[in-house]
C-alpha cells in the first residue's frame, strides 16, 4: 500500500530543515516504500494556529487527512512531529465527535470518513523495524550516540499513544539494530524552547544547554533528532547554550536527523542526504560512520587481575 | 380474597414533599383488594410499626405494602413488624416512592401518580405472593483465614479466642507479612517487629489454629457455613516435623547471592568491605530471623542441588535429617463454615510499565536505573535493625551515609494518567516518619519531601507531621517532581514548589519513592477462585461501603485489611477484628436460617420426573456456582435424565437463571410468573384511577 507522505512547511515550504524532507524522501525510496505526497496540501496550523483558533486547526488538519483519503491513502507520514501531532488530535477528535467533524468537514468543504492514520517518521520506521533490520542491521559502528525524542514524539500521551511519554525507547531501539551503542541518558523529551528560539532566545540557550550538556555527559559523540525545531534549538545555539551551561565555549556536538542516519546506514551518499548543510559541521563524526578513515578496532580486554 | 393493607411513608420532607401521600393513600383505599390504607410520617419509627402490626391485626390483612424508601433499606425492619403480628415476612413487601420517585422527581402532581401507580403494582404483587418459609442449613464451627500478615493473623487470634477451630493458610515460607518488614511504626514510633513478633509466636502456639504456611488456596467450593477448601502445599523440601531450626543449613549454603525478597530486593555495600553487599540471602531460607515457623525452605530455582545435581551441602549439614529434595507439592482439603481473606497488598512497581498497563510507569523517575533511588518499602529495611544495614541509613551506591534525601509522595497514586486513581493513604504518614527516622539517625542530614496534599487523618496523626516538619526540620515541597537524573555522584530532582511558584531542584544523595499501593497481582484469580466481587483497580469489594464493611458479597466470606483497598495497620487490626467477630458470630449458631428467596427447578411426579431437559444453560450463567447436576433414577436404578438442582446455601436469588431457562423449569421463589405478570398486567389501568382521584 502506497504511504501518505504530509512533508509540512518545514521540510519543504522553507528552507529551515530542507534536508530533513531531502533524507526522508532519499530513505523511503531506498527502502523500497512507494509513498505519494499528499496532494495539495495545506499548513498544519502549528504554533499559530493552534494557539489562536482550535476549530480552524481543526479543519485545517481534517482537510489534510480527507484529501490523502480522497487519494486512497491510509498511512499518512509526518516526518515533523509538530505536523504529526496536529494530525493525530484532529484525527481523534473528529473521531469521537461527530459534531466536530461536521464542522470540520464544512469548513474544509470535503468529506472525511477517518481513515488515515497520521504517524511520526519515528513510529512509521519502528513499525517497519523488520525491514530496516533485513536491510540495515549493523551497518554502523558502534558510536554513542543520545537519542532525543524533544516533546511532542510522544506526547500528548492520549493522542500520540505511541511509546512511553516520559522515558521513550523506540529511537533508541531503532539506532541500536543499526549498530550505533544510544546512551542512556536523562533529557530525551525536555524542551529544547521550540518558537522561543525567536522571541526568547537566551532561555532557549539555556534549555539546549541543559540537554547538550546532559548527552555530552552521557558520552553521546552526537545526538539523533527527527524533529526540525529540536534540530535547529539544538545545532543553533551551541556556543550560548555551552557558555550558560558553563561548560566551555562550544559544545561541538553534530546534531543528526534519524532519516540521515538511517541513510548512511543503507549507503546513501551523504551529499544526497544532505549533511553538508548544518551549523555544526558532522563530517567527523559521518566520516566515522561511514567507517572512513578505518574505525579503531576496540582494543584487547584489559588483562585480568591476578 | 385478600386484604391488603397499604401503608405509606413520608419519610419526613424526603417523600412528603414532592408526593402527595394523603391522596395516595385515599386512592388505594379505594383499590379491589385493600382493606387499609393509611399514611404516617415516619413508617419506620417505632409508632410507624406499631401501625402495622396493629393494623395487621385489626384488620385481619393478608398481605402488607409498605411503599417507602428502597427496599435495602427497610425490608427487613418491616417484615420483621409483620412477622410479629403473625404474619409471613414474605408476605410484606415495599414500594420504593422514595429513591424511584420522590427524590428524582420535582412536578408534584406526576410524582404523586407515579408514587400511586407503584403502590399499586406492589399491591398486585402481594396479592399473587406466598409464604415462604426460611431454610436451615447446618454449620461447620471452623473458619479459614487467607493471608498471614497482621490482618490475617488478628482475626485468627481472635476467631481461634472465641473458641473456634482456624485454618490459617499462608503463601510465604513465613506467617507476619509486609508489617515484619517495616522499621518503626507511626505514629508512636513502635518497633514494628516487637509488636508484631509475639503475635506470630501465640498463632503458632494456639492449640486452636492450624498453621499452612507455603500454601496456597486453590480452590473453594461449597457455600456459606459449609465450605470446603483445597490447599497447595508447596514442596518445602524440609522435613518440618523433624527440623529444629537450628540455621546451620543457612550458614553453609553456597547459594549466598539471591536477592532477598524480605529485603524488598535492597542491596547495600558494606561499609568494613566495600566490595561486598549486604543484603542477600542463600537458597535454603527462612525470610526473617523471626519467621514463623522458624523453618527454612529451599528456593529450587537457586538451589545448585536443584540446578545442576551436585552440592547437597545443607543434607550433610542437617544434624536431624530433616532436608529432603524429594518432597512434593501436596493437596489437602480442609471443611470450614466461613471465611477471612486478609491477602493484602504489594507496592506497586515502576520500574517499566505494567504488561497491562501499556505506556505507564515513571521512567523519568529513574527507579531500577540508579541504586540510589529505591521505594518506601526498601527504605523501611534500611531504616529496620533487622534490614541489610541493622538500621544504619546508607546509599546502595556507595555504602556512605547520604546528607541529603528527597521523598516523593504518589508516585502512581491519585494520577488519573499515569497511575491509579485511588489514593494510597498510608504514604503521607510513612514518609513523615521516615523523613522524622532519618534525621534521628543522621543529625546533619536534610530531609525533603515533594507532596501534594499532607494526608494526615487518624488520631495524633497531623501532630505528627507537624513534628517532622517543626522538630526535624523536613522540608516539605508542595509539588511534583518532573525528572530524576544522576549528575557525579549524585542525583538532580527536578520538581516544582507551587507555594513559592518556583522551579526546584535538589541535589540528592539518596531518593524515596512513595509508590501505589496496590492490590495483589493474583488478586483477580483469587476473587474468582472465591467468588468474590473487585472493583476496577482489583481490590476486593465490600457489600456495603458503609454499613457492610467487612462483608463480600458472598455470604459466609469476610474481608480485612488491605485487600479490600489500603490500609495502615491500625485499620487493618480494626477491620481484621470486625471480620472475626462476623465470622465468629455466624459460627456460634448451630444451624443458619438463610432468605428462602432462592430458585428451584421445577419437580414433578412420573414420568414426568421436571421438565428440566439438562442444558444446563442455567450452570453457566449463576455467577455462585449454585447449580448443581442431578440424577433422577428409576426403582431399578436406571438412569431417566440428569437434570438442574439449586443448592439453596448458595443461591443468593439473582434470577439469572430462572431468566434464561429456556424450558421455564427454574422459578425464583418470591419473583414468580404468576408474581410479575400481576404487576406488569397491572401497568396502565393504573391511569384511570389515578385521573378518577385527581380532585
Amino acid at each position: 500500500m502506497t504511504l501518505g507522505y504530509y512533508p509540512g512547511c518545514a521540510l519543504k515550504a522553507h528552507a529551515t530543515s530542507l534536508e530533513y524532507g531531502i533524507s526522508t524522501e532519499a530513505v523511503l525510496a531506498e527502502l523500497g516504500i512507494e509513498f505519494q505526497e499528499i496532494p495539495d496540501w495545506n499548513c498544519c496550523g502549528a504554533s499559530a494556529g493552534h494557539m489562536t483558533n482550535s476549530a480552524l486547526t481543526r479543519a485545517l488538519n481534517v482537510r489534510n487527512l480527507a484529501l490523502a483519503e480522497a487519494a486512497g491513502l491510509t498511512d499518512v507520514l509526518a516526518p515533523c512531529p509538530l505536523c504529526a501531532k496536529e494530525l493525530a488530535l484532529a484525527n481523534n477528535e473528529v473521531k469521537e465527535d461527530a459534531e466536530l467533524l461536521e464542522q470540520a468537514q464544512d469548513a474544509a468543504e470535503m468529506v472525511y470518513k477517518c481513515t488515515a492514520r497520521p504517524l511520526t517518521l519515528v513510529q512509521y520506521l519502528h513499525e517497519q523495524r523488520d525491514l530496516v533490520r533485513e536491510r540495515a542491521a549493523g551497518k554502523l559502528p558502534d558510536i554513542p550516540v543520545a537519542c532525543y525524542y524533544g516533546c511532542l514524539h510522544t506526547r500528548p500521551p492520549d493522542a500520540m499513544g505511541f511509546d512511553d511519554a516520559e522515558q521513550p525507547t523506540t529511537m533508541d531501539e531503532l539506532c541500536r539494530i543499526l549498530g550505533l551503542q544510544p546512551v542512556e541518558w536523562s533529557h530525551k523529551t525536555e524542551c529544547c524552547g521550540a518558537g522561543f528560539t525567536m522571541s526568547k532566545p537566551d532561555v532557549v540557550a539555556r534549555l539546549t544547554g541543559r540537554i547538550l550538556g546532559a548527552a555530552s555527559l552521557a558520552g553521546a559523540e552526537a545526538v539523533v533528532v527527527a524533529c526540525p525545531m529540536c534540530h535547529a534549538n539544538l545545532d543553533m545555539r551551541q556556543g550560548e547554550a555551552a557558555a550558560d551551561a558553563g561548560l566551555g565555549d562550544d559544545f561541538h556536538m553534530p546534531i543528526i536527523y534519524l532519516a540521515q542516519i538511517l541513510g548512511l546506514a543503507l549507503g546513501i551518499a551523504p551529499d544526497d542526504l544532505s549533511l553538508g548543510t548544518h551549523f555544526v559541521d558532522p563530517s567527523d563524526i559521518v566520516a566515522r560512520l561511514r567507517g572512513e578513515p578505518p574505525l579503531e578496532t576496540p582494543g584487547d580486554e584489559a588483562p585480568e587481575e591476578k | 380474597m385478600s386484604r391488603i393493607g397499604v401503608f405509606i411513608c413520608h419519610c419526613g420532607e424526603n417523600i412528603g414533599s414532592v408526593v402527595d401521600c394523603e391522596r395516595a393513600a385515599k386512592t388505594l383505599a379505594s383499590h379491589p383488594g385493600v382493606a387499609y390504607s393509611t399514611d404516617y410520617k415516619y413508617m419506620c419509627s417505632d409508632p410507624g410499626q406499631n401501625l402495622v402490626k396493629k393494623a395487621i391485626a385489626d384488620h385481619k390483612l393478608t398481605g402488607v405494602v409498605v411503599s417507602a424508601c428502597s427496599p435495602r433499606m427497610h425490608e427487613p425492619t418491616f417484615r420483621n413488624a409483620a412477622a410479629d403480628a403473625g404474619l409471613n415476612p414474605y408476605l410484606c413487601e415495599m414500594a420504593n416512592i422514595r429513591e424511584h420517585c420522590s427524590w428524582v422527581h420535582e412536578d408534584k402532581e406526576a410524582a404523586t401518580r407515579k408514587a400511586i401507580e407503584l403502590i399499586r403494582l406492589m399491591v398486585e404483587k402481594v396479592k399473587a405472593n406466598e409464604e415462604l418459609q426460611p431454610i436451615h442449613v447446618p454449620i461447620t464451627k471452623r473458619a479459614l483465614v487467607i493471608g498471614g500478615g497482621i490482618a490475617g493473623i488478628q482475626a485468627a487470634l481472635d476467631i481461634a479466642n472465641a473458641g473456634h477451630e482456624v485454618v490459617l493458610v499462608e503463601r510465604e515460607p513465613s506467617i507476619g507479612g509486609h508489617m515484619l518488614q517495616l522499621s518503626e511504626t507511626f505514629p508512636t514510633l513502635d518497633c514494628s517487629q516487637c509488636i508484631l513478633t509475639p503475635r506470630m509466636v501465640e498463632v503458632a502456639r494456639h492449640p486452636k489454629i492450624k498453621l499452612y504456611t507455603y500454601s496456597e488456596v486453590e480452590a473453594l467450593d461449597g457455600y456459606i457455613g459449609n465450605f470446603e477448601v483445597t490447599i497447595r502445599m508447596k514442596a518445602r523440601s524440609v522435613d518440618i516435623e523433624k527440623c529444629t531450626g537450628c540455621g546451620a543449613c543457612m550458614q553453609k549454603c553456597p547459594s549466598r547471592k539471591i536477592l532477598s525478597e524480605f529485603n524488598a530486593g535492597l542491596l547495600v555495600p558494606d561499609p568494613e568491605n566495600p566490595k561486598k553487599k549486604l543484603g542477600y540471602r542463600t537458597a535454603i531460607y527462612t525470610p526473617s530471623p523471626q519467621a514463623v515457623p522458624n523453618k527454612p525452605v529451599i528456593d529450587r530455582e537457586h538451589c545448585l542441588y536443584f540446578q545442576k545435581g551436585k552440592c547437597g551441602v545443607c543434607a550433610k549439614v542437617c544434624p536431624t535429617d530433616a532436608i529432603d529434595y524429594t518432597q512434593e507439592e501436596t493437596t489437602v482439603t480442609e471443611k470450614v463454615g466461613a471465611v477471612v481473606v486478609a491477602t493484602g497488598y504489594q507496592v506497586w512497581s515502576v520500574a517499566k510499565a505494567a504488561e497491562d498497563y501499556p505506556y505507564l510507569g515513571y521512567g523519568e523517575y529513574g527507579y531500577g536505573t540508579h541504586p540510589d533511588i529505591i521505594d518506601g518499602l526498601q527504605f523501611e529495611r534500611l531504616l529496620s535493625a533487622s534490614g541489610p544495614t541493622s538500621g544504619r541509613v546508607l546509599r546502595p551506591s556507595n555504602g556512605k551515609e547520604p546528607k541529603t534525601v528527597v521523598f516523593l509522595s504518589c508516585v502512581g497514586s491519585r494520577d488519573n494518567e499515569k497511575g491509579f486513581t485511588y489514593c494510597s493513604k498510608i504514604c503521607c504518614m510513612y514518609l513523615s516518619k521516615h523523613a522524622m527516622l532519618y534525621k534521628h539517625k543522621v543529625h546533619d542530614g536534610q530531609a525533603y519531601n515533594f507532596y501534594m496534599d499532607i494526608r494526615a487523618g487518624g488520631k495524633t496523626y497531623d501532630e505528627f507531621t507537624r513534628r517532622t516538619i517543626e522538630e526535624d526540620g523536613c522540608i516539605y515541597l508542595r509539588g511534583r517532581v518532573s525528572r530524576i537524573f544522576p549528575r557525579g555522584d549524585k542525583l538532580v530532582v527536578q520538581g516544582a514548589d507551587t507555594l513559592s511558584n518556583a522551579q526546584v531542584e535538589v541535589e540528592a544523595e539518596l531518593v524515596v519513592l512513595a509508590t501505589a499501593i496496590t492490590a495483589q497481582p493474583d488478586a483477580e484469580q483469587l476473587a474468582q477462585r472465591l467468588r468474590v466481587a473487585y472493583d476496577k483497580d482489583r481490590f476486593f469489594s465490600e457489600a456495603h461501603p458503609k454499613l457492610r464493611p467487612v462483608e463480600s458479597q458472598t455470604a459466609g466470606i469476610f474481608f480485612a485489611g488491605a485487600c479490600q483497598g489500603p490500609k495502615d495497620i491500625p485499620e487493618s487490626v480494626a477491620q481484621a477484628s470486625a471480620a472475626a467477630s462476623k465470622a465468629a458470630g455466624l459460627l456460634n449458631a448451630d444451624e443458619l436460617e438463610r432468605e428462602p428467596v432462592v430458585a428451584q427447578v421445577h419437580r414433578a411426579a412420573p414420568p414426568v420426573y421436571s421438565i428440566c431437559f439438562g442444558c444446563f444453560f442455567c450452570e453457566r450463567v449463576c455467577p455462585y456456582g449454585a447449580i448443581e447436576r442431578e440424577e433422577i433414577r428409576d426403582r431399578g436404578g436406571n438412569l431417566i435424565k440428569t437434570v438442574a438442582r439449586v443448592n439453596e446455601g448458595l443461591c443468593t436469588g439473582c434470577g439469572l437463571c430462572a431468566a434464561s431457562c429456556r424450558a421455564n423449569a427454574i422459578t425464583l421463589r418470591g419473583f414468580n410468573d404468576e408474581q410479575l405478570f400481576a404487576v406488569v398486567n397491572a401497568i396502565g389501568e393504573e391511569q384511570e384511577e389515578s385521573k378518577a382521584a385527581t380532585p
